[in-house]
């Protein structure tokens, strides 16, 4: 403020006293018109501005001015006289600062003009505080304004990167969806409709198209058509490539022929993982292409759609190609293991059947093993199951199904470093084979027993002979009549049917050799039936016998085995005492010679009627019946052309009829 | 029946009462009848007495019939009548007993020992 150069302006004419004592720093200007001191109006130099003008109302008038356009300078009023008048008018009018009278002037001017500088002085730095101050206000609003602007420039931007943020996480979110989803897709079929799901949310994309390479020659194409996915064998060679690729013409035009439909423009996207990452030299094999009509710029979203999802469509079409490949792996194991002849099931440790081949059963449920296979309410007896998990090892025990048996071999499945759980039961129909053992074996019995018979036979003939003879000799020394005579008759009639039953006896078990013979079925029968009081013992016997002479032409010995199967059966069925009957007859009708063995027991149900026949069908006690018996019988029976049946119904008995063809010449 | 010098019929057999029966019939055919239990001692006592006849079994404890056969000399079979007999039907017939040296083949059970000694009557006429 100091450096500010003021001025004293003085209107009017100059005193000696003002110009000799002048204002210190303050540089007086003297003008005589109010013309001239007009020139300094607005000049904020002036400090102090005196009207000194020898008319008032002319000085009045000056500082009135002055008043109104340079306010902050001083105003001091030099008159002749000071009035009540001038008082007024320069107090009212001019707001002066100063009102002096010319007698004053000299002893007051001093003072008068330092305060009129002074009250400038304080107005100044007032006006300048007051503009300082404004300044400064103007400033803060400024700064103010940008800093709001600063904020809401921040603001927007925050709003803004959280709107990316979330579209970002969408974005992510929908990437991950689409991996999961993915990872469940099992066929082309599902994949594809996936994706076109996904493809929806674009304008103007058509559904996509599948396409691999099956073999060097073929190409399957899976195509979305009326909602269903379609394979369909590609008709030529696809025009596959390494990159994606916009507006794949080649691509278009196979599709084309391929869908019979004109196709627009092509996009190309491939999706071969395997070792072939986009660029490698080898041609991929699979891809996806997708119809579109827009222009190239506008698939942006597609493409980015597409980038980030290529390589998850590239592995699960890797998983899916993979998968195929196993279940047609599987699938040939499968038909491996149905095309077996033995029933074969992985079972777990709860007897569960986890897989199962159709010989075990046609339609796999889960269900126990016991269940399906043997229809039983509890594990078989014999099941080898338990210890062939136990011991980890192979195991085979034999295991009986109505009238079949098996032998099942039990593999453990042993898994690395585990225990295992699983089994593989293989089951073995040994039932022809064990049936095959038990003959051999009764066979072999009864050659054992042939021999032994043999040996008691001559055993006993010896002193038979010797007795015989002798009661022969003896009744010749008696008197012929004499009771003595008789006696030794009957000693003898005993010893020659002891012999008898010997004979048959040796024929029976020794007829392994024999040949067929003409002979009659009551020679059979009757021949049999001495061995046969044991077991007919509590019975009331009815032995009918009426075809001595219609012959039959069989191996007796054979014969003679059915007629001792069919009489032990019939005696067993009866519990109680009973009445057993024995007949043989010609049915003229038919000319067949029939024996008839019937019993008065418990009779049979028509549902075992045809089992009864089966190996190793037996309702005996073990230890009592092989349950070969009847089986053999009519085999036996069979063999000679004649035939077996029953007539039975339950509480009725059974009659069990031998019908062998009369050998009538 | 009259003649001074009987007839010497050996019965070389391990069951007695075949023994005791051919015996009793033979004698009173008249007869002179020896016994042996078996084979060994039949053997022994053909040497000793040269019997006329011989009812000779197969099966025998110590030496069977054939065994017994085979140990005699053609010489000493010739000096007698020779007759097998077995239990075993089937395995010697009258062909297979000529071979071993025999006369005659007889099949055990006899139906009629009377039978048996008409058999013994013929071979000593022929």
């Amino acid at each position: 403020m100091a450096a500010v150069h003021q001025i004293l302006l003085w209107v009017g004419p100059l005193y000696k006293f003002v110009q000799e004592n002048p204002t210190g720093d303050c540089e007086l200007i003297q003008v005589n018109s109010v013309e001239d001191a007009a020139h300094f109006l607005g000049n904020l130099q002036i400090a102090v501005v005196v009207a000194a003008l020898p008319d008032v109302e002319q000085s009045l008038r000056i500082l009135e001015e002055w008043e109104q356009t340079t306010p902050l300078c001083s105003r001091v009023l030099i008159c002749e006289e000071i009035t009540e008048g001038i008082l007024r008018q320069s107090v009212n009018q001019a707001h002066i600062h100063q009102l002096l009278s010319i007698k004053d002037l000299e002893k007051k001017w001093q003072v008068s003009f330092h305060k009129a500088l002074d009250i400038y002085r304080k107005g100044a730095a007032k006006a300048s505080l007051l503009k300082e101050s404004t300044r400064q206000l103007r400033e803060l609003e400024a700064l103010n304004q940008s800093l709001e602007k600063i904020v809401s420039e921040r603001t927007q931007h925050i709003e803004t990167s959280k709107l990316e943020e979330e579209e970002r996480l969408n974005q992510v979110r929908g990437l991950t969806r689409f991996i999961k989803d993915l990872s469940q897709v099992s066929s082309f079929e599902d994949l594809l409709l996936h994706l076109r799901r996904e493809l929806r949310r674009f304008h103007k994309v058509g559904d996509p198209v599948f396409v691999y390479q099956t073999s060097a020659q073929q190409v399957d194409y899976v195509s979305i058509q009326s909602g269903q996915a379609h394979v369909t064998v590609g008709q030529e060679l696809f025009p596959f490539l390494m990159m994606t690729e916009k507006n794949h013409k080649g691509a278009s035009q196979v599709l084309a022929n391929q869908f019979a439909r004109p196709f627009a423009k092509t996009l190309y996207v491939p999706l071969d993982a395997r070792n072939q990452p986009e660029g490698a030299l080898m041609p991929t094999r699979a891809a996806v292409c997708i119809e579109y009509s827009v222009r190239e710029d506008e698939l942006e979203d597609v493409l980015t759609f597409f980038q980030e999802r290529r390589e998850t469509i590239a592995l699960t079409v890797d998983r899916i190609l993979l998968e195929n490949e196993m279940t047609q792996f599987s699938y040939r194991w499968e038909r491996t293991f149905d095309g077996l002849r033995d029933p074969i099931a992985i079972i777990d440790v709860d007897f569960e059947v986890l897989r199962a081949n159709r010989k075990f059963m046609d339609k796999w449920t889960r269900k126990k093993c016991y269940e399906s296979f043997a229809g039983r309410t509890e594990p078989c007896e014999g099941c080898p199951l338990t210890e062939a998990l136990s011991s980890g090892k192979p195991t085979v025990s034999q295991v009986k199904r109505g009238n079949q048996v098996f032998d099942v071999h039990s593999y453990p499945i042993t898994l690395q470093g585990a225990g295992s759980t699983n089994v593989v039961h293989q089951y073995v129909d040994v039932t022809q084979s064990r049936e095959l053992y038990l003959r051999m074996l009764q066979s072999e019995k009864m050659g054992a027993m042939g021999l032994l018979a043999g040996n008691i036979a001559h055993e006993l003939n010896n002193p038979l002979t010797g007795l015989r003879s002798l009661a022969q000799v003896l009744r010749t020394q008696v008197p012929p009549n004499s009771s003595m005579s008789d006696d030794f008759l009957e000693i003898e009639k005993a010893a020659a049917r002891s012999q008898l039953i010997i004979k048959n006896l040796l024929e029976f078990s020794q007829g392994l050799d024999q040949n067929r013979k003409r002979i009659s079925l009551d020679e059979i029968v009757e021949k049999t039936m001495p061995m046969l009081k044991a077991v007919m013992r509590l019975h009331r016997q009815e032995i009918t016998l009426e075809t001595r002479d219609f012959l039959v032409d069989v191996e007796p010995h054979l014969i003679q085995q059915v007629v001792f199967n069919l009489i032990t059966n019939a005696c067993q069925a009866m519990k109680d005492a009973g009445t057993l009957t024995v007949e043989t007859s010609l049915d003229p009708e038919t000319e067949n010679v029939v024996l008839e063995v019937r019993d008065t027991g418990q009779g049979i149900p028509d549902s075992l009627k045809e089992k009864v026949f089966e190996p190793f069908f037996t309702t005996k006690k073990e230890g009592l019946g092989t349950g070969l018996g009847l089986s053999l019988s009519r085999k036996i029976i069979e063999s000679h052309g004649g035939q077996i049946r029953i007539q039975s119904s339950p509480g009725q008995g059974a009659s069990f009829l031998v019908i062998l063809p009369w050998a009538k010449s | 029946m009259g003649e001074v010098v009987k007839r010497k019929i050996l019965i070389v057999d391990d069951e007695p009462l075949v023994r005791r029966s051919l015996k009793r019939v033979l004698e009173i055919k008249g007869f002179d009848v020896l016994e042996a239990e078996d084979g060994k001692k039949g053997l022994e006592m053909f040497r000793k007495e040269k019997p006329d006849l011989v009812f000779l079994d197969v099966l025998m404890p110590g030496l069977s019939g054939p065994q017994l056969l085979s140990e005699l000399s053609s010489g000493e079979k010739a000096q007698s009548k020779i007759i097998l007999m077995s239990a075993y039907t089937g395995e010697y017939d009258l062909a297979s007993a000529q071979s071993l040296g025999a006369h005659l083949f007889l099949p055990k059970p006899f139906e009629d020992v009377f039978a048996v000694v008409d058999k013994v009557e013929s071979l000593f006429k022929s």
